[in-house]
This record gives C-alpha cells, sequence and structure tokens, in this order.
C-alpha cells in the first residue's frame, strides 16, 4: 500500500468506497498500522485547520466564560482578598511570619528554573506533559537540566512526584549523596537539610535509588522505603504502608500510629520551631490523628496536649519559637 | 519563535486575564483541529477544547515550564488525553464490528503511545516550513504567523500591510498545499525519532 493512499485516508481525501479496504489492510499489518499512526500524528499537530475569522474566535471565547469557566474576573478578585485576608489573620494568631508567594509576577525575567515552597505552605506544580510535583513546606526544587529526552531536577526538603511514563525521558532528582530515577510513577522523596536521614518512598510504579559513587543501587518495589544515613553511608530498604505518604499535600497532618518524635519533625518543618523533648520517653509515644495546618502551633500543642495528657511549654527566644515537652 | 516569554507563564499563574485571552485564542484553532481529527466530531471537538482551557484555567497556578511552549505542550497533552477517554468510551460503546472498530482502536494506541513536549512543535514546525517552501513568502509568512505565533488575522493583516481578505486566502492556500503536499516531508525515520 503506498503512502498516498494512507495520506488520503489521513487527510479525509479518501473515498468511502475505499476506506473498507485501506482499514482491513492497516489492521492486518503492524508495519502499515505504524505508518499510519504517524501521518495521522503529524496531520493532527499541523494546525492545518480550516481558518476561523477573528469574530468567530471571539465568540467561542465568550461562550467558553459563559458556559464553562461561568466565573467573572471580579469574583476571582474577590478570591484572592479573601486568601490575603485569611493569611493575615493566622500569620496574627500565630504572631509569626507565614508569607506566601500568592502573587508570583513580580520581576519580569523571572526564569523558572527554581520552583520554592515557603515556610507554612505547600506548591503544587504540574509540568507540560502533565507530570505533578507537590512540594512540601519549606523545601525547593531547582531544575538542572530539562530537554525532551532528560529532565534533572535537585531537592531540597520533601516531593511528592507523580510522573508521567515515557520510555525516552529520563527523569531524575538529586538529593545530595543520592540520586532517584523515576521509570514512571507516583513517590515521595525526602531530603531536608535539618535531618540526617534521606527517605525515599514508592508508591505506584518503579524507581530506582542510587548513590553518587555507585557504591549502590536498588531498585524499589510498590510499598518500599528507602532509608538512607547522611552521616555513614548505611541504608535501610522496608516495607511500609503507602496510605498516609504524601498525605501533607493535603494541607493537613495526618498521621496513624505515630511516634511524637516524627510528629514533632513534621510540626518543627511546617510552623518553623524547635521542639525538644526533656522527656525521652514521650517521644516513642504513638499517636493517630488528624490536623488541619492552618491551625497555628499553639492550638496544636494544645490538641496534642489535650488529647494525650502530655505537658509542654512554649517560648520565644532570639525570634525562635521553641517547644518544649516535659 | 513564540509570542509567550517566560512571565507570561507567571502571569498565567496569578491569573491574569488578559494573558489568558491571548493563550486562548493563540491555541484554539490547533487544539480544535488535533481533537477533530481523532473525535471526528465538531461539536465534541469543540467541548474537548473548551474542557481543556477550563482545565488551564483551573491549574493555572500550578503550571511552570522553562520554555515557552510549555503551555502549548501541556494544552495538547491535556487534550489528547481527554480525545483518547472519548474514544475508549465509543469504542466500548459501538456496535461496529468491522472496519469502523479497527478506527478507534488504531487511534486511541496511536493516542496512548503519542509523547508531546515542547520539542514537538519546533519539529513540527521546521516540517512544516519545509513543505511550505515552494509557496509564496507571503503565503508561508501568513501561515507561520497565524500558527506559530497564534496572532488574529486582524493583526497580521496589520502587520503585513494587506488586508484581512487576503490573510484568509492565504491561509487557504497554505492549508491546501500541506493537505496535498505535507507528506512528502516525512520520512518515517524522521517521524520515528521526534513523534514517538
Amino acid at each position: 500500500m503506498e503512502k498516498h493512499v494512507l495520506w488520503e485516508l489521513v487527510t479525509d481525501q479518501l473515498p468511502e468506497t475505499e476506506k473498507e479496504k485501506v482499514w482491513e489492510a492497516i489492521k492486518a499489518s503492524p508495519a502499515l498500522t505504524e505508518q499510519y499512526q504517524e501521518l495521522k500524528r503529524a496531520w493532527a499537530l499541523s494546525a492545518a485547520s480550516e481558518d476561523m475569522t477573528d469574530h468567530q474566535l471571539d465568540d467561542k471565547f465568550k461562550e467558553f466564560n459563559r458556559s464553562y469557566r461561568s466565573i467573572s474576573p471580579s469574583t476571582s478578585l474577590g478570591k484572592s482578598i479573601l486568601k490575603y485576608v485569611a493569611l493575615v489573620a493566622i500569620s496574627l494568631a500565630s504572631s509569626y511570619f507565614l508569607w506566601q508567594k500568592l502573587n508570583p509576577s513580580q520581576g519580569s525575567d523571572l526564569q523558572v528554573s527554581r520552583v520554592v515552597a515557603e515556610q507554612g505552605s505547600t506548591n503544587h506544580f504540574i509540568l507540560s506533559d502533565g507530570s505533578q510535583i507537590w512540594l512540601n513546606s519549606g523545601s525547593n526544587i531547582t531544575f538542572k537540566s530539562q530537554s525532551h529526552d532528560r529532565v534533572e531536577l535537585e531537592l531540597h526538603g520533601e516531593a511528592l512526584f507523580d510522573v508521567i511514563h515515557n520510555d525516552d525521558r529520563q527523569f531524575v532528582v538529586n538529593l545530595g549523596d543520592l540520586q532517584v530515577m523515576d521509570l514512571g510513577t507516583r513517590f515521595n522523596l525526602r531530603n531536608y537539610d535539618q535531618d540526617n536521614e534521606v527517605l525515599a518512598t514508592l508508591i505506584e510504579g518503579e524507581i530506582a535509588v542510587s548513590d553518587n559513587t555507585h557504591a549502590f543501587s536498588e531498585q524499589l518495589r510498590p510499598g518500599q522505603q528507602l532509608r538512607y544515613n547522611k552521616d555513614d553511608g548505611s541504608y535501610l530498604l522496608e516495607k511500609i504502608d503507602t496510605t498516609y505518604v504524601g498525605a501533607w499535600k493535603d494541607e493537613k497532618f495526618r498521621f496513624v500510629d505515630k511516634a511524637l518524635r516524627d510528629i514533632a519533625i513534621d510540626i518543627e518543618n511546617w510552623y518553623g520551631v524547635k521542639v525538644e523533648f526533656k522527656n525521652k520517653k514521650l517521644a516513642d509515644e504513638h499517636f493517630t490523628g488528624v490536623i488541619q495546618k492552618s491551625t497555628s502551633v499553639k492550638q496544636v500543642m494544645e490538641i496534642l496536649a489535650y488529647s494525650s495528657g502530655i505537658k509542654y511549654s512554649i517560648n520565644e527566644q532570639n525570634e525562635q519559637i521553641k517547644i518544649v515537652i516535659k | 519563535m513564540q509570542t509567550l516569554q517566560k512571565n507570561d507563564i507567571a502571569l498565567l499563574n496569578s491569573g491574569d486575564e488578559k494573558t489568558f485571552e491571548h493563550i486562548y485564542k493563540a491555541h484554539y484553532k490547533a487544539l480544535f483541529f488535533f481533537a477533530n481529527q481523532y473525535v471526528k466530531k465538531e461539536s465534541e471537538a469543540e467541548n474537548l477544547v473548551q474542557e481543556t482551557y477550563l482545565a488551564l484555567w483551573l491549574n493555572k497556578e500550578s503550571i511552570i515550564g522553562t520554555r515557552s511552549n510549555a503551555v502549548k505542550a501541556w494544552l495538547f497533552n491535556t487534550i489528547k488525553n481527554k480525545c483518547l477517554n472519548h474514544l475508549e468510551r465509543e469504542a466500548n460503546q459501538t456496535k461496529y464490528k468491522d472496519y469502523r472498530m479497527y478506527r478507534y482502536q488504531i487511534d486511541a494506541l496511536g493516542l496512548k503511545e503519542m509523547h508531546i513536549s515542547e520539542l514537538t512543535f519546533s519539529e513540527i514546525e521546521e516540517l512544516l516550513t519545509k513543505a511550505l517552501d515552494e509557496m509564496p513568502d507571503q503565503c508561508r509568512r501568513v501561515f507561520e504567523m497565524s500558527r506559530y505565533k497564534g496572532l488574529a488575522n486582524k493583526v497580521i493583516a496589520k502587520e503585513l500591510n494587506i488586508t484581512i481578505k487576503a490573510v484568509e486566502a492565504n491561509m487557504t492556500r497554505a492549508l491546501k498545499a500541506l493537505r496535498l503536499g505535507l507528506k512528502d516531508y516525512l520520512p518515517l525515520c524522521f517521524l520515528l525519532g521526534i513523534l514517538k
């Protein structure tokens, strides 16, 4: 079958009476199927549509605003004002500074090579191929390279990834000593400077975790978590329940049977406070619960104390809020 | 060369109305054409395009990119998935057991295996420019301004100092040329590299 026949089929120039014969041939031959698909892709992406007048385009846009978006610009402005008001209220209540970047358009030569989540907020980003990244409080990602066959990021802090699988594209995340290569999937990475551990948790799909000296390379299965010790380079591969992994992106603290020591780390990261355990045994106590992140740190401590009977004190030293659990 | 700059993505993120309208009008025709090729029904194609722009609006704060074609790639990946869902639904519901069923299956598979990135568009543009090489300069320029830069016909007319009717006539010529000749500029090995 000649290319021009396939082309006529693709561009709707083939008479109806010929179609059956051509489709039968395509169906019967993988090579023809592939050729057909590629011709079709090229045609579909060529934007060779019948032209529209400016007026017609205008009408489509009006229709979009009327029937699909159905909110007026003034309403969305109202919503942004509410966001500002709420933030101010929270920062006043917790008496220290929470800043969220609501208007990123300052700086007209903004280069998107680094994305940041400020303390006390999470950020959600969608790449042009549909892959998604959620950044936790006090985290940042730097794009080291972005080409059609390789995306390389560097992560400080914590992020949840939902990567669209693409055989022809490498997706690599650098975590200091470690490197994670995505093979198409959903995974959570934790690499806070203040922690002595790097955590890689695979929820769905496949990732490969290796260290930069190539001393080891582990391919993770769903439900597996790799815990790497930054101090001595040792690591542990364990199976965990991933139901609540990445739950931090939901603007709530969600913990199931979690040690107070680990809950304290989340509180430190989110509120930028320091938590100290005078009573070391309490650090091992396990808790289950859900707390809205918009709650102030004082209220969070009250909730914890009320439900567990722990005693604590909060004070401010050199602009740093310190919580001591007694 | 695109008119959407990196700071325009930041403007999109912040919900700037003018930027959104500019993006809407710049890519509508290309998105509509793409969808129509797969769903083969203009009313459905239009619906999918509107849904895609709605998705853009709802996710406007979250979209990032380091290249100017990032938004275009996002839009096309979104509509590609919508077309795929549509085809899979149609394939399930259809009573055809003949060649009309093959179309759904083969096109759905084609969409599933299609990867669209920012680079896809510059490569397509190279292809189209070659295919239009034999056309008069002005004809090719009109096409480029309309489809690569997403400019309105009125703007093109002003820029080239011709009437709007002349712009429309040139577009018709270019589209005819592509419909006839594009295939000749698509060697298979080239396609396998960029369109997978």
